[in-house]
């Protein structure tokens, strides 16, 4: 497909590849923020091809991964009152929860449905007046403008049974935590390519000068992985800190003015516990007062709150913060796989551990 | 498209959750064959591949 293939193309690859190592004069440590960059570099190989020459270390851009188990598990509660029908993405429904996955619920008979977009389900709540539709609304700033489009829609068409659970959240007070940690081995970041089609880059601006580390806004496929490794090693080697794009045909500087009105319109900011990191200052979004009648949890006030309880022998904390690498996990492989997920990067198409568990067995195999 | 109001027909865009994020641009998406070709042993590309 245009814009897909040619950015995978092998010899170009390999091109890439000669000049970051003939560039790197010593070995340099990176983090890719985004899961889909995480897939894109592990499933092309790129991660094995770099070995000693730039060490990547996974970020926390999987959205249902950082999301706080208290939300998941409200949204199980949910789905079993009877009247509500729980809708999320597909890859939402199948994290643990405390004690099972919103699917493990569905099996069970609860009303849990897996839709595409959260106007799919507006659309369905208009269609089913007597039920009350939730979409348990995960993700960054690039989901959230779909959600508050949503919103919206069902203000508009007066749909008094369609709320949110919204568990958004923001990339870039992230990695200030990151970056702010004394512990922080991360020279250089690689951006995530979809939350700047929406946010722009130039707030990574005053991020730049304060933690004096060179930002490359990136796109996903192996190309754009390979060019901005490429534009981070060169920054890092010529002593500099600044921001670059290299995914300049998706990303402009200011971003998408339109998406970034609508989340205003719709959303403010908030601290927010992410799973792994415990409260970020800044780092999520919750709806406005004038939308609070969609807020889900506001019209499900009665439904009790039940202790949260982590899986003990699950290090996604770990992994998620970038502390250790996928298969250091004692449960990694072994009692922990996609099929059976103890934590939710083995889950989701974005989570870190798939991606190991994923391609490393492609590429052993 | 409520959020890429400026795509017009036969444009590339970035759908993300069901509602397009962007347009590409067809000027940007072309530079980094360009400095490939600059890196040297490439030949560049011209052009989608059809």
């Amino acid at each position: 497909m245009k814009y897909l293939d040619e950015y995978r193309d092998s010899t170009a690859a390999r091109t890439l590849l000669d000049e970051i190592r003939r560039v790197a004069t010593r070995p340099w440590t990176l983090m890719e923020v985004c899961g889909g960059q995480t897939h894109g570099l592990l499933r092309h190989g790129i991660v094995s091809e770099l070995e000693g020459t730039v060490e990547l270390i996974h970020g926390p851009g999987c959205p249902v991964c950082v999301t706080p188990l208290e939300a998941i598990d409200l949204a199980q509660q949910l789905s079993r009152r009877g009247d509500v029908t729980l809708t999320s993405f597909g890859d939402m429904l199948r994290v643990p929860g405390s004690r099972q996955s919103l699917l493990e619920v569905q099996a069970a008979g609860g009303r849990v449905r897996s839709v595409y977009s959260p106007l799919d389900a507006v659309e369905l709540a208009r269609r089913n007046p007597l039920e009350q539709i939730v979409f348990f609304a995960g993700g960054f700033e690039t989901t959230a403008p779909a959600t508050a489009l949503a919103v919206q829609q069902a203000a508009r068409d007066g749909l008094e049974n369609f709320s949110l659970l919204v568990a958004h959240v923001r990339v870039q007070p992230a990695m200030e935590a990151l970056a702010a940690a004394s512990d922080n081995r991360v020279q250089g970041f690689l951006a995530a390519g979809h939350v700047c089609t929406v946010m722009g880059c130039e707030s990574y601006g005053a991020f730049v000068d304060r933690f004096r580390l060179p930002v490359v806004v990136t796109g996903f496929e192996p190309l754009d992985l390979l060019e901005g490794i490429l534009a981070c090693v060169r920054q890092l080697e010529a002593g500099q800190a600044r921001v670059e794009n290299q995914y300049a045909r998706s990303v402009r500087a200011a971003g998408n003015r339109t998406a970034q009105d609508l989340l205003r319109e719709v959303y403010e900011i908030c601290d927010c516990r992410w799973r792994g990191f415990g409260v970020i200052p800044s780092g999520g979004l919750r709806l406005r007062d004038r939308w609070q009648a969609f807020d889900a949890r506001r019209r499900f006030r009665d439904v009790p709150a039940l202790p949260v309880v982590e899986a003990d022998q699950c290090r996604s904390a770990d992994v998620l913060a970038g502390r250790i690498k996928p298969p250091e996990c004692p449960a990694f492989g072994a009692g922990c796989s996609p099929e059976s997920p103890l934590g939710a990067p083995m889950v989701s198409s974005e989570g870190a551990c798939a991606a190991y568990h994923r391609y490393r067995i492609l590429q052993n195999g | 498209m409520a959020c890429v109001t400026e795509a017009d027909e036969g444009d590339y865009v970035i759908v993300h959750a069901g509602i397009a994020i962007s347009r590409i641009d067809p000027i940007e998406a072309q530079r980094v064959f360009d400095e490939l070709a600059a890196l040297g042993d490439d030949d560049g590309w011209r052009g989608p591949r059809t």
